[in-house]
Order: C-alpha cells, then sequence, then structure tokens
C-alpha cells in the first residue's frame, strides 16, 4: 500500500500557485522534500494534512481521504512536526505529555520518557525557555511517542547545530526500521536528506519538478566538468542543466550519455538539484 | 475535550486565569450595581477573558498545530464557546449573589434583570465567537471593538427611547434567555463550518 497518494494538488494564493503535485510514496520509504525557500514545501504538508483547504486535487493518507471524515482516526497513525514546533509557549515537556496523552489513544508514556532523556530535554522548563534545537527535539519526542505510522515534518532540522541534526536524524533512521513506517521531511538542506532519504522530491515555485528514487537519480545523473569546447560537442538533449564560466563549464548530464572521453565528476544530491532548479530558471 | 481544556488551563493558569479570578474576586464583594444597567463594564469583565484565550492562541499558533491533531473541528470551536457560555453564565449570577451577601444595603438585582443580562451576554458572544471564526484570531480585536461599540449604542438607544437600559425592559426573561441559548447554539454550528472552510 501506498503511504501517500497524491494526485493534482493544487493551492492558489495571490502570487503563488502549487501547481497540480502528483506523486505516491510507499508505505516503509523515507521522501525528502527539497526546495528554496517559498517554493510550497510547508503548503503541501499543510495540505497533505487537510490543515488548509485545497483548490484541486486528491490526497490519501493511508489509505483515507484526507477530507473523509474518517481521517480524524486515520490522524491518530501520523506525527506532525511543524517549522518552529508551534507548541504553546507556556507548557513543560511534562505537560505536553499529558495532552498528548489526552490526544492520542496509543500514547506510549514511557516511550516519551526515553526520548526526553535521550534529547536530554528538561522537563519541567517551559517551552518559551528551551533554545530552538530544544523545541524541535520535544516535539520531535512527541511525534515519535504515540505509535504512529507516518510521520511529516516541516523544516525539522533547519536551524539545528550539526550534533543535534545527528541525533535527530538517527531517530528518523530508527523509526523507518518499521517496514509501514513512512517519513516525508521537508528540508532546504539537502545533505540531511541524501544521509537518510529514499526519495526525493523537488519543488520550485510551486511546480513539482522532480519525483525520483535518490539512488537512481545518482546512477542516472552525474556532473561533467566541459571547456566551451567540449560542451558544444556534447548532445545537448543529454544536457539537463549547466553552468557556464570565463573558464570553462559544469554540466548535469545523463550518464549513459556521456562520451567516453569525458570524466564524471563526484556527484551528490545537491549538485543535482542545484542544476535542476538552474534549468527550471532559464526555463 | 478533555485535551483540550486541559491545554487550556495548563497554558492559562500562569497567565490569563488569576485575570479571571481576579475579577470575579473584584465583583464579587464590591457593593457596586453591576448588573443594574447593562453597562460597558459586565460586558467587558464577562468577555474580556475569552478575548485573552484567542490571543493566546494566536500566538501559539494553534490553528496550525491543531488541524494536525486527531481533534475534530467540531472540539477546537466547541472548547471556546464552552468556556465561553460557562464563563458569561456564571459571572452575573456571582455578581447578583455577591451584591446580596456583601452589599445588604443595596437590594440584589432581581433573578429576572440577572438572566436578561445573562442572556445579553451569550447573544454579544454568540456574535464575536462567529466572527473570530470567520474572520480568523488575527482580526479578533476589531469584531470585538465594533460589537462592544453596538451593543453600547442599543444600550443607550434603549435608555432614550424607554427611559430603561436593556437589562431593565419589560420583557419576560426567561423566552430572551432560551433565545439568546439557541442563538449561541446556531452561532456555534455555523462557526464550526466557517472554521472547516476558513481561508485564514
Amino acid at each position: 500500500m501506498n503511504a501517500i497518494e497524491c494526485r493534482d494538488l493544487t493551492k492558489y494564493y495571490q502570487g503563488f500557485t502549487l501547481d497540480h503535485i502528483t506523486f505516491s510514496l510507499p508505505s516503509g520509504s523515507i521522501l525528502g522534500l527539497v526546495g528554496e525557500n517559498g517554493a510550497g514545501k510547508s503548503t503541501t504538508l499543510n495540505l497533505l494534512m487537510n490543515a488548509l483547504p485545497r483548490d484541486g486535487g486528491t490526497v490519501c493518507l493511508l489509505g483515507t481521504d484526507n477530507q473523509s471524515p474518517e481521517f480524524l482516526q486515520t490522524k491518530q497513525d501520523i506525527g506532525v512536526v511543524l517549522d518552529e514546533a508551534c507548541l504553546p509557549e507556556a507548557v513543560t515537556p511534562m505537560e505536553l505529555g499529558r495532552i498528548m496523552s489526552m490526544t492520542y489513544t496509543r500514547w506510549d508514556e514511557e516511550r516519551y520518557q526515553t526520548y526526553l532523556k535521550r534529547f536530554a530535554l528538561p522537563r519541567t522548563k517551559s517551552f518559551k525557555e528551551l533554545s530552538r534545537g530544544m523545541r524541535m527535539k520535544l516535539a520531535i519526542a512527541a511525534a515519535l511517542s504515540h505509535h504512529a505510522k507516518l510521520l511529516l515534518l516541516d523544516e525539522a532540522t533547519s536551524g539545528l547545530d550539526p550534533m543535534v541534526r545527528e541525533e535527530v536524524l538517527d531517530a528518523f533512521n530508527e523509526f523507518t526500521r518499521e517496514e509501514d513506517h513512512t517519513v516525508v521531511f521537508s528540508s532546504h538542506i539537502v545533505s540531511d536528506l541524501e544521509k537518510i532519504c529514499d526519495y526525493i522530491a523537488f519543488l520550485h515555485r510551486g511546480k513539482l519538478v522532480l519525483f525520483a528514487e535518490k539512488d537512481q537519480l545518482l546512477e542516472e545523473y552525474a556532473v561533467v566538468k566541459l571547456s566551451p569546447q567540449q560542451l558544444a560537442e556534447l548532445d545537448a538533449a543529454a544536457i539537463v542543466g549547466k553552468k557556464e564560466g570565463p573558464y570553462g563549464a559544469e554540466a548535469l548530464v545523463r550518464r549513459k550519455q556521456i562520451p567516453p572521453q569525458f570524466v564524471a565528476e563526484h556527484t551528490n544530491l545537491e549538485d543535482v538539484i542545484l542544476f535542476f532548479a538552474r534549468q527550471k530558471e532559464r526555463g | 475535550m478533555t485535551a483540550l481544556l486541559y491545554r487550556t488551563f495548563a497554558i492559562n493558569v500562569g497567565s490569563t486565569m488569576p485575570s479571571f479570578v481576579v475579577v470575579l474576586l473584584f465583583c464579587f464583594p464590591l457593593p457596586f450595581p453591576w448588573l443594574d444597567y447593562l453597562s460597558i463594564y459586565t460586558i467587558l469583565l464577562a468577555t474580556l477573558p475569552t478575548v485573552f484565550l484567542l490571543q493566546r492562541d494566536r500566538k501559539d499558533r494553534w490553528y496550525e498545530l491543531a488541524p494536525t491533531l486527531p481533534i475534530s473541528p467540531q472540539a477546537v470551536v466547541g472548547e471556546k464557546y464552552l468556556l465561553t457560555g460557562g464563563y458569561v453564565c456564571l459571572l452575573p449570577l456571582l455578581i447578583a449573589n455577591g451584591q446580596q451577601f456583601f452589599s445588604a444595603h443595596l437590594a440584589p438585582p432581581p433573578m429576572g434583570r440577572t438572566l436578561l443580562a445573562i442572556a445579553l451576554l451569550l447573544v454579544f458572544s454568540a456574535c464575536f465567537l462567529f466572527l473570530v471564526f470567520w474572520l480568523g484570531p488575527r482580526r479578533l480585536v476589531l469584531p470585538y471593538l465594533l460589537l462592544l461599540v453596538l451593543f453600547l449604542a442599543l444600550d443607550m438607544g434603549c435608555g432614550v427611547l424607554t427611559g430603561h437600559p436593556l437589562t431593565f425592559q419589560p420583557v419576560p426573561p426567561l423566552p430572551f434567555l432560551a433565545g439568546a441559548v439557541l442563538l449561541f447554539l446556531l452561532s456555534y454550528r455555523a462557526a464550526v463550518g466557517r472554521y472547516i472552510h476558513r481561508t485564514w
């Protein structure tokens, strides 16, 4: 079963349109939703949860239409972490645990306490007194403590220092060890996504430019450094994106179409995304 | 609903809640004829706590978090109606009883006048909460002020036309109260619909 099925998801704002987003995410996988600021990542996640009314399309999470009455029950299986956590300023982690235990039928207090200990979160400090990293860890601890099957995380690691990001990514990796556990993780820190994601969705100005398996992307494309003459020799259809400078050029090229005399550079996900974005900018 | 009420209690116990208690303690013993006319003071005392709760929710971005939780829209809206309805019903009764106990030299207001005051406060709250869930909590101040001015104008208008303020009108209080309760409930239904299809 697909954890998420999204067809022609559309939302209109003045000056911005989330334009017919379509993808299906198999259960048990991690999707990295990447894009520049204002690309529509948060809007997409909010539409998936029906936190915003959509203007078109359909969304099914864990087999349930997110506008059906049954979706209220399905939310018991979904953990959400919003950007900046959005938890009440005055509550402490202990009070948050009590609120969540009354909200989620499968709330696991023991697991929550384990996460509080693991993330070194003070139990009696109010939310507003916590640092940004602690706030996100608290929100993540709450999202991981009710036996959710699907996690939706909006910029959960943005603004966190590398050590905290590593801790948090480890927690997500552990979550997905269960076969039917799925994570959607939006971020503009591509290196985080490259570490843990199975699928990558690249949003650019409200359009889904790319949805593919991460490993397949890295196998299919490579960056090649070229002189202007070599660039001219290359088949234009093989070039996804290019960056030209006074002394040469770099191009993202389909590996199968790289001539043998050219050398493919080590290519990471960030390179692929940047070149796709550059190509989109040029139209 | 229990989770929502506990949440409201937990986040307000150190801030807004003392203001509720101070208001009650202030009104209870003071020999001031609060209910002898539906003045701006009575409306403010009865409805400002709701304004504080809504402002706190806005600051906490509660209406961004709430849709991600397994809480129905009916519960999200209903919690505010429950708290508001309870408070606007309780406060006039406490004021009237307080006057009876602590202001022996002042005759307490007749029960009819107290019930009429509750009815008018319910009407005010029904209009206010509906506007909040229609326009969004960012715009709650303007509807509140406009309603305040409207009710004050009605009160003064009644005084000019009939010689008596709103709560002195010779209307049977129970049918009026029943009508106000019905309006409050209808406002709740409408507010849920606006919340579900919100554009804010």
